[in-house]
C-alpha cells in the first residue's frame, strides 16, 4: 500500500512540476493585454478578466465574467460597435462575447464556431464584426453575432491581426505573409499580395496606401486598389507594430529597439534613434505636435516634432501593446508589471495606476 | 544558462532540420521524429549504461549469495540491507547505475520539450521568445516562420484529437493511446522480470510498468501533439535500440506471472509471514 501510495505520489508530483515548468499550450497560453479608450471608460481585456475603468480616476466600473473561469481568458483589446451599445472582445476561448459597455453584462449573443484562439481584436464598422483567427479563417458577422459571409475567409496559416478597412475594402495581413483584400460584403477577393515573410499586426491605411511592418525586416508600402508594392524599407530585425504616420513620414519601430522614420512618398529612412532600451512592439502613438513610443523593458518616450526627447518614463513591466490615448491621458498596459495599467498626462506626469483585485 | 545550453542548441537543432527538410515535406512534425531519432542516438551510450547495469544487478539478484543472504536475514530487514550493500561492492555493482543516465536524460527530455513547445510558437509571446533564441548565423529564418505545425491529422500546437465523420462530437485521443501502447511495450520488453530481489522492489517495478505508460499518456493527452509526436518516436526508437543490442525479451508480455510465482522471495513474502505469525515488521528489524 505504501508503495502505491509512493509510487502514485511520485507520478503526481512529477506531473505537477512538468506542468510547472512551461505548462500545457491550453493553461499557459498568454499574451499582452488589450487595451482601448474613450473619453471617460478604459477597457483593458487580460488574462482571465475584461476590466472597464473610469478614465478619469483609475477606479474599475465592471469586470467580466465577475467570477474568474480558467476556461476564458482574453488578450485582443475590445472594440465598441453598433453606436457604443455593445463592446465586442474575443476571446483565448475561440470566442467572441458582446458586452453592455455600461454595466459588463452579456448581450445575448456570442460567436463560438471558431476553432482556434482569438489573438488579433475584433474590427468594428457599421455593417459588421471582422474578427481574424488563429484557426487560419477571417469571421465575418452581423451586429448581432450571425455569419455575414457564406463561408469565413480561409488562409494558409494563423491570422494574428485584425483587418483594417478603408471604408470600402478589408485588408487582412498575417502568418501567411500575404496581404488580401477582400470584398466586406462577400469576403471575395479582390486582391492578394505575397510579401515574402509573416505580418504580425494590422496594416496601417493612409491615402490610399497601405503601410505594413514585416518579420523579414521591411516596412513595406502598397497601393491599397491594386496591391501593387511601392517600395521596401529595409529594417535592423522584425518589424511587430503596426506604423504610424505623421506629416508625410511613418513612424514606427522594430524589435531590436531601433526607432525609423521614413518617407512616406518613397520609403527613404530620414532619421532613426537607437537609445532605447529594449524592442519596440507596439505602434508609436501621434498626438498633437508628439510622437511617443513605448519598448518591451516598460520605458515609453515621447518626442517633440523636431525629434528632440521631452519625457521619458519608465513603468515596471514589459510594454508589447501600442500606447492608448484619450484627450487627457496616455495609456500604456503592461505585463509582468507591478500594475496592469499606467495613465500618464500629456507631460508625462503619472495620473493613476490600476492592479486588478484578484 | 538552461537556455543557453539545453534549449537554445535544441530549438536551433530542430529549425536546421526543419529547414534542410525543405518545403514540401518540411513540416515541424517530420522534424521533431528526426531530432528523436539523432537524441536517442547521441544519448545511445547513457541508454547501453543503464542496460549494462541493471542487468548486472538482475544477474547479481540472481546469484547464490544473493538468495542466501535474502533468506538468511529474511527477518531482519536492517542487517539485509547492510550484506546487500555489501554484496553490491564486492561484485562491483552500483545500485543506482541504473537510475543515473535515466536521470541525465530527463534534462534533456525537458529540454526538448520546451524546444517543441517554443517551436509550435502558437501565441506571440511564444514566437517573441523563439526570435530571440534564433541564432544570429540562421541564413533564412523568415521564410521559415511560422513554421508549419500540420502533421497528418494534427495541429501539433494543440492537444490531438481525431474526430471521425460518424463520431463528430467526441474526438478520440489517438495519440496518446499510442503513448499509452508504446510506452508500455517498451518498458514490458526492455525490463526483464526480476527473478530475485524483495518484494518491495518487484511491486514498485510493477507499479512503475503499469503507472509510469499512464502518466505519459495523460502528458500525451493534455499537451500540445508535437510532445506526443516525440514521446511515440522516443518509444519506437527505444524499443529498436534495444532489440539491435539483442535483448529483448518478449515472454515478458505473457510469462511475467509466472517467473514471479518461481522466485522464492515472492513466494514467501517476509512481510505475509510476519503478519501472520501475530509479529510486526517494526519490532523484527529492531531486534
Amino acid at each position: 500500500m505504501k508503495i502505491r501510495l509512493f509510487a502514485i505520489s511520485a507520478i503526481l508530483f512529477s506531473a505537477l512540476l512538468i506542468s510547472g515548468c512551461s505548462g500545457s499550450d491550453r493553461l499557459a497560453a498568454t499574451s499582452w493585454p488589450g487595451l482601448f479608450a474613450t473619453e471617460d471608460t478604459v477597457f483593458v481585456a487580460y488574462a482571465s478578466s475584461v476590466h472597464a475603468l473610469n478614465a478619469d480616476s483609475g477606479v474599475e466600473k465592471w469586470r467580466f465574467p465577475t467570477e474568474a473561469d480558467r476556461n476564458i481568458s482574453f488578450f485582443a483589446p475590445p472594440a465598441l460597435a453598433d453606436d457604443e451599445r455593445q463592446l465586442i472582445v474575443a476571446g483565448y476561448d475561440n470566442t467572441i462575447y458582446s458586452l453592455n459597455p455600461q454595466n459588463g453584462q452579456p448581450n445575448g449573443w456570442q460567436f463560438g464556431e471558431a476553432q482556434n484562439r482569438f489573438i488579433a481584436g475584433v474590427l468594428a464598422t457599421e455593417n459588421g464584426l471582422y474578427a481574424a483567427s488563429a484557426d487560419h479563417n477571417l469571421y465575418a458577422l452581423t451586429l448581432t453575432g450571425q455569419p455575414l459571409w457564406p463561408e469565413p475567409f480561409r488562409t494558409e496559416e494563423p491570422q494574428w491581426a485584425r483587418p483594417a478597412f478603408d471604408g470600402e475594402m478589408l485588408f487582412l495581413a498575417g502568418l501567411d505573409r500575404r496581404v488580401h483584400a477582400l470584398d466586406p460584403q462577400t469576403g471575395a477577393e479582390r486582391w492578394a499580395t505575397d510579401l515574402g515573410a509573416s505580418v504580425g499586426a494590422p496594416p496601417l491605411l493612409s491615402e490610399g496606401r497601405l503601410y505594413v511592418g514585416t518579420f523579414g525586416n521591411e516596412v513595406v508600402a502598397l497601393d491599397s486598389g491594386t496591391g501593387e508594392v511601392l517600395w521596401r524599407s529595409q529594417t535592423e530585425d522584425w518589424v511587430w507594430s503596426t506604423p504610424a504616420i505623421r506629416d508625410g513620414s511613418i513612424l514606427v519601430g522594430d524589435i531590436s529597439g531601433v526607432f525609423y522614420i521614413l518617407d512616406a512618398e518613397t520609403g527613404r529612412e530620414t532619421w532613426r534613434y537607437t537609445e532605447t532600451d529594449g524592442g519596440i512592439f507596439g505602434q508609436p502613438l501621434v498626438k498633437d505636435d508628439a510622437f511617443y513610443f513605448a519598448t518591451e523593458n516598460g520605458k515609453i518616450f515621447a518626442f517633440t516634432g523636431e525629434h528632440d526627447i521631452f519625457w521619458s518614463f519608465s513603468i515596471a513591466g514589459k510594454v508589447y501593446g501600442p500606447l492608448v490615448a484619450n484627450d487627457d491621458l496616455i495609456l500604456a498596459a503592461t505585463l509582468e508589471g507591478d500594475t496592469l495599467v499606467t495613465a500618464l498626462n500629456h507631460a508625462g506626469v503619472p495620473r493613476w495606476t490600476f492592479t486588478p483585485e484578484n | 544558462m538552461w537556455n543557453t545550453l539545453i534549449v537554445d542548441p535544441m530549438a536551433n537543432a530542430l529549425l536546421f532540420i526543419y529547414d534542410i527538410l525543405g518545403n514540401g515535406v518540411g513540416d515541424f512534425g517530420l522534424a521533431i521524429i528526426i531530432f528523436t531519432v539523432l537524441v536517442r542516438t547521441i544519448t545511445y551510450p547513457l541508454t547501453a549504461s543503464q542496460m549494462k547495469s541493471t542487468q548486472k544487478l538482475q544477474e547479481l539478484q540472481k546469484s547464490d549469495k544473493w538468495q542466501k543472504i535474502q533468506t538468511k536475514y529474511k527477518d531482519d530487514r536492517e542487517k539485509l540491507a547492510q550484506e546487500q550493500m555489501k554484496l553490491y561492492q564486492e561484485m562491483g555493482v552500483n545500485p543506482f547505475g541504473s537510475c543515473l543516465p535515466t536521470l541525465i536524460q530527463f534534462p534533456i527530455i525537458i529540454g526538448l520539450y520546451q524546444a517543441i513547445i517554443l517551436g509550435m510558437a502558437s501565441t506571440p509571446l511564444q514566437l517573441i521568445g523563439f526570435s530571440q533564441r534564433i541564432y544570429d548565423f540562421f541564413p533564412n529564418v523568415t521564410e521559415l516562420i511560422p513554421l508549419n505545425s500540420t502533421f497528418l491529422w494534427m495541429d501539433l500546437s494543440q492537444p490531438e484529437r481525431l474526430f471521425l465523420p460518424f463520431l463528430p462530437q467526441f474526438g478520440i485521443p489517438v495519440l496518446a493511446i499510442l503513448v499509452v501502447v508504446t510506452s508500455y511495450l517498451q518498458t514490458k520488453l526492455m525490463t526483464p522480470m526480476s527473478t530475485g530481489g524483495n518484494d518491495q522492489s518487484q511491486a514498485m517495478t510493477r507499479m512503475m510498468t503499469l503507472y509510469m505508460p499512464l502518466f505519459i499518456g495523460w502528458l500525451a493527452y493534455s499537451f500540445p501533439a508535437g510532445l506526443a509526436v516525440y514521446f511515440v518516436a522516443s518509444n519506437l526508437v527505444g524499443i529498436l535500440q534495444y532489440a539491435m543490442m539483442g535483448r529483448l525479451d518478449f515472454s515478458n508480455l505473457f510469462g511475467s506471472k509466472k517467473q514471479i510465482q518461481d522466485s522464492p522471495s515472492v513466494k514467501k513474502p517476509v512481510k505475509s509471514k510476519a503478519v501472520s505469525g501475530n509479529q510486526k515488521p517494526k519490532k523484527s528489524r529492531t531486534k
